[in-house]
């Protein structure tokens, strides 16, 4: 199977959110996704699906397919879904036949959920202070910080044990070291 | 929203449990608060609904077969709307 990845990385800083530029048409769009409108699409772990604003599915002239119960912290309401395909221009990644929801949004076209974000492998890093995601699709690979942490942190504790373990011999190296600058 | 797909919808959740025990997993096409096809999943049941079943575009609803709220439901953990 084909493996498709994009990623996004702050000039400089870290970013407050993850924003990448998607292009949404009904399922089965078989034209070029360049000519697709592109919406601001926000990549939220909070969001069980994704989700589009009502105002851009209605301007899209998007066609209901479904109905979600929605769930915020204003209340539960029924709300459309439409079947999509969803297009990123940041290496031409697809995912095609996906459910979204129309819901009013304020300050973005779009939602990435946890329905595309489980579809494949997503990490977030802040390696020199600068915030890099990148996400790949299908998944390939676990990724898991926690053994990488340890044996950093190993070797860490034994370096130190080593240093603090043998004062002579250190006073030894430092002895030598002083003659040295001497002669 | 649309009068008649809240319709389907209310339909659909009144027989959320008897439609999951009979199909399980599958994708149900509704209309006319009436099952009118069954698929493996949405895609399908779209494609079907339209050129086998000639259900007119926005008449018609598809949900999944089960008794699971995540199938029906969405929720937002970190916005406002």
């Amino acid at each position: 199977m084909e493996q498709r990845a994009l990623t996004i990385r702050s000039k400089n800083g870290r970013l407050p959110v993850l924003q990448t530029k998607a292009c949404v048409a009904p399922i089965g769009f078989s034209g070029n996704p360049d000519s697709l409108q592109e919406l601001n699409a926000i990549w939220d772990t909070g969001a069980t699906n994704t989700a589009m604003d009502a105002g851009i599915a209605k301007k899209l002239k998007l066609i209901p397919t479904g109905v979600r119960q929605v769930h915020t912290a204003s209340g539960i309401l029924d709300t459309e879904t439409y079947l999509v395909d969803i297009f990123f221009k940041l290496n031409k990644v697809a995912i095609r036949n996906m459910e979204v929801t129309a819901v009013k949004l304020g300050n973005a076209d779009m939602l990435i959920g946890m329905d595309i974000i489980t579809m494949g492998d997503f990490a977030i890093t802040n390696a020199d202070g600068r915030t890099t995601m990148s996400f790949r699709t299908p998944s390939m690979k676990l990724i898991d910080f926690v053994p990488e942490s340890n044996l950093h942190n190993m070797k860490l504790t034994k370096r130190l044990r080593q240093k603090t373990s043998s004062p002579t011999k250190n006073a030894q190296v430092s002895r030598k070291k002083k003659k040295k600058k001497r002669k | 929203m649309n009068e008649q797909l809240q319709k389907e919808f209310e339909y659909f959740l009144k027989n959320r449990d008897e439609f999951s025990k009979k199909h399980k997993g599958k994708t149900l096409v509704i209309s006319n608060k009436e099952v009118v096809g069954i698929y493996d999943d949405k895609a399908s049941a779209y494609n079907a609904a339209l050129s086998i079943l000639k259900l007119k575009p926005g008449s018609f609803i598809i949900q999944e077969a089960s008794s699971d709220p995540s199938s029906y439901m969405q929720v937002f953990h970190s916005r406002v709307l």
